[in-house]
């Protein structure tokens, strides 16, 4: 059962997911960007933490679409899991 | 394979990179069958352009590139459209079961060849483009009538709502102020990754109905090379999670 990030602890209303309760999952998460591609220690993370945290090491553009194994994922607040592969997509190259 | 029908839309940095290439392997492939190279665009060389671009006269960039290369390749059947790719003339170029390299650097063509092609029961558009240093290659496939991968707009928002005119709505105005700097070693990286899935499609069996990526990035910086699955788009509504809650969960999809 996939849980909402801050569903079950007293959080703040701002809480985007990125705390974990007493279960903590733990695990990895290859998180990819473009051509970078890295395995990260997020499992039990949300996929917008995973944005604000890396924006800046995998220069994940604000727009990017999210992908978790292969499928979009709209919901920012989706817990990831231990082995996902999360892709934020890079736009297309815009010359030729 | 009992034909090659290919289509090059575009002849700049990427497409006049490519063709050479495509012609040197189409002309001793092996077994040989009849290979149709259709180039099309409406752009002119000029000098400008001879910081990217191989040209040996001034002139419309597909005629120029014919006139170069027939004489070289003579197993190929060479053709120019010197027109930009319009509503008008898609139709007329593109065909059920070409191979379309789309070497374009605009949105708004990559939208419109993607848009054309879902009509088909079997097409390959292999769409390549690049920013300084980097880029990509994307591979839209359709196989008796179903998509094998995404389409261009089913991963990429800014091809789907794309930003700007195409070529063919542009004055001169605004084409003389269309181009921008480009690396010429980034267009030839693109045109060697859309080599790298022709190979794929011609020699690798089965690639066409089980490819092993659908997308290809490059970043020169970070000295990479990355593939991606891009599995088609099931487009039906979005599965309310939290209405899920408590109940066993979908199984996962791997890379």
């Amino acid at each position: 059962m996939k849980r909402q990030g801050g569903a079950q602890n007293a959080a703040p209303a701002e809480d985007d997911g990125d705390t974990t309760d007493n279960e903590n999952e733990g695990g990895s998460v290859t998180v990819t960007c473009g051509a970078s591609s890295q395995v990260l220690e997020v499992a039990g993370k949300s996929i917008a933490y995973v944005r604000r945290e890396y924006a800046s090491v995998f220069n994940i553009g604000r727009e990017s679409k999210a992908m978790l194994n292969g499928a979009e994922e709209n919901d920012e607040s989706h817990i990831l899991e231990d082995g996902d592969n999360l892709e934020f997509v890079k736009k297309s190259g815009d010359k030729a | 394979m009992k034909e090659l029908n290919i289509v090059v839309v575009g002849i700049g940095g990427v497409g006049s990179a490519l063709v050479p290439k495509l012609c040197r392997y189409c002309q001793h492939i092996k077994p040989q069958v009849p290979v149709s190279l259709v180039l099309i665009d409406g752009d002119l060389y000029e000098q400008n352009n001879a910081n990217r671009q191989s040209f040996h006269r001034f002139g419309n960039k597909a005629e120029v590139t014919v006139e170069a290369l027939a004489p070289q390749f003579d197993r190929i059947q060479l053709s120019a459209i010197a027109e930009f790719l319009k509503p008008d003339n898609i139709d007329f170029i593109i065909a059920e079961g070409s191979i379309v390299f789309l070497c374009v650097d605009n949105n708004t063509s990559r939208k419109m060849v993607d848009d054309f092609t879902h009509k088909f029961k079997n097409i390959v558009v292999i769409c390549g483009g690049n920013d300084m240093t980097d880029g990509n290659v994307q591979i839209y496939i359709r196989r008796k009538g179903k998509d094998i991968t995404a389409s261009l707009a089913d991963i990429h928002p800014e091809i789907a709502s794309p930003q700007g005119k195409a070529p063919y709505q542009m004055n001169c105005e605004e084409l003389a102020m269309a181009s921008s700097p480009q690396l010429f070693f980034a267009n030839d990286l693109v045109s060697a990754l859309m080599c790298l899935v022709f190979y794929q499609i011609i020699e690798v069996k089965d690639f066409l109905d089980k490819p092993r990526f659908g997308e290809l990035y490059f970043d020169m910086l970070l000295g990479r090379v990355e593939s991606v699955v891009r599995n088609p788009v099931v487009k039906v509504a979005q599965v309310d999670r939290k209405k899920c809650k408590g109940k066993s969960k979908p199984a996962k999809k791997g890379r």
